[in-house]
């Protein structure tokens, strides 16, 4: 067997073809169509040529054939818009059931990604817990349109910044939010995003008090944290459904509320185990907790 | 002993679903990734079903030219299989080497399979149809094994982790060193 020249150079046309189709499948730019369509003029020409004749020939000889080509084409053109339709309104979908708790770049790598398990899955996360301190007072004390319109601005503040953190907003409960870090997708730094998160959350709460003593209101938050695994998924009955994480980091991180004080950010040993390194720490201390035989300990961030 | 029989049918299954690279399906990768058929088991079947001499005077001819064959096939696969790997690590895939050349070694046989089956059909079908002459063209004509080297090099591409330019540059790489590698073997007894 020798090497044939002509044979390696339609070898490796044959492959720019298949490259350029599947590239052309997943993207849908009709330049790689056209790529194809020379390559192919050329693979068909050269094929010709080995057995003496021209592409001239080919297509007097096959004139109805090579007829056909442009509208097995254009026909293949119009599957692939349909695909790549289908595609979109996949992704549209996935858009509407995730565009309310997750960030912009974290809707574009799942949709980059393609799948996420959203049946439930067991995952590696860092839970945030935030909670007015004093609302109850406050609530009492200002009409209720004026409590609405306070906890709204908060609450605003606090998603723009979990956002920014790739944290996924799970829920709002009364005046407490709730931030999962490190999913839907999954992160290799959610504790330290979290912390972050948090630090920012106070700063930006007391910018939001500068601008609200102008009505002599003010508002506090207590921030914890928690890391460890949890089940994520959409949690709920047929009719109402949540994006949500349960299980006993959540519980933990939730009670470890009482804990924060005004303007405080506590971690608890798991989370710290994360980030001692990459944060300044403060008082460490053991607190008891709501199904928790033994107490857990604590520490509170400095920023 | 069950769980045994199992997981051989699984093995099986995910062999023949590996099939679907021939015609540049993802799921065919997919199975290849997870496969678990013995790595030195497929080097030796693949050497097996490309060691037959193609010429031989006697039992004794035969013997030596198939031990020989088998020998130059899986020594030639292996230097192709981590030339591969280098490239592919060059351009940046980050994938283990035992991996790859495992992965590499399915679809060499996935692809000789696919040779023969197809080879087989058509010859079959060319007698059918009275046109045995025709198939016979068609398969020693090249144009079968030329259609594999594009799957071999759209697979190599794939298994690496690329699905993009750099993945194109390893698909040509790939397919130049299989004609290469096919032109070799063609001068083997």
């Amino acid at each position: 067997m020798e090497f044939n020249l002509q044979i390696f150079f339609m070898l490796l046309l044959a492959y720019g073809t298949i490259r350029a189709t599947l590239f052309f499948k997943k993207s849908g730019n009709f330049l790689y169509i056209i790529v194809v369509s020379i390559f192919i003029l050329i693979i068909t020409n050269n094929w010709a040529l080995m057995y003496g004749g021209s592409l001239k020939d080919l297509y007097d000889s096959y004139s109805s054939i090579v007829n056909i080509v442009p509208l097995l084409l254009f026909l293949g053109y119009i599957y692939l818009e349909n695909q790549k339709k289908k595609i979109s309104e996949e992704k549209e979908r996935v858009r509407k059931m995730f565009g309310k708790y997750v960030s912009d770049s974290i809707i574009k790598e799942v949709m980059k990604k393609g799948k996420i398990k959203i049946g439930g899955e067991r995952k590696e996360v860092t839970i945030l817990y935030t909670d007015v301190r004093g609302f109850t007072d406050l609530s009492e004390r200002i009409p209720a349109e004026e409590v609405v319109k306070l906890l709204n601005q908060h609450f605003d503040v606090l998603t723009k910044v979990a956002l920014k953190h790739r944290g996924t907003v799970d829920k709002f409960i009364g005046d407490a939010v709730m931030v999962v870090f490190g999913a839907p997708i999954s992160q290799k730094d959610h504790a330290l995003h979290a912390v972050e998160c948090g630090v920012e959350m106070q700063q930006k709460m007391k910018e939001l008090n500068e601008k609200l003593k102008n009505i002599g209101e003010h508002l506090y938050i207590g921030v914890s944290i928690n890391s460890g695994e949890a089940i994520i998924g959409n949690i709920g009955s047929e009719k109402f459904m949540d994006y949500t994480a349960v299980g006993d980091t959540v519980n933990t991180a939730s009670r470890m509320q009482s804990a924060a004080g005004q303007g405080e950010i506590v971690i608890s040993e798991a989370t710290y185990s994360k980030v001692k390194d990459k944060i300044k720490i403060g008082k460490k201390d053991q607190i008891k907790v709501k199904g928790k035989e033994k107490p857990i300990v604590i520490y509170k961030v400095k920023f | 002993m069950v769980i045994k029989v199992i997981m051989m049918f699984e093995t099986i299954k995910l062999f023949i679903k590996g099939f679907f690279v021939t015609i540049f399906r993802e799921e065919g990768i997919k199975s290849i990734k997870k496969e678990m058929i013995n790595p030195l088991v497929i080097l030796f079947i693949f050497g097996f079903m490309q060691a037959f001499p193609s010429s031989f005077n006697s039992i004794e001819s035969f013997i030596f030219n198939f031990v020989s064959n088998f020998a130059i096939i899986i020594i030639l696969s292996m230097i192709l299989c981590i030339f591969l790997y280098i490239i592919a690590r060059m351009l940046g895939s980050k994938i283990k080497i035992k991996e790859y050349i495992k992965r590499i070694m399915n679809v060499f046989l996935i692809t000789s399979l696919a040779f023969i089956i197809v080879a087989f059909l058509l010859i079959n079908f060319g007698i059918l149809i009275n046109y045995p002459e025709v198939a016979l063209k068609v398969v020693q004509g090249g144009f079968l094994s030329y259609y594999l080297f594009v799957v071999f090099g759209w697979s190599t591409e794939r298994l690496a982790g690329f699905d993009d330019l750099k993945g194109t540059i390893l698909g040509i790489v790939a397919v130049i060193l299989i004609y290469i590698f096919h032109l070799i073997t063609g001068l083997l007894p």
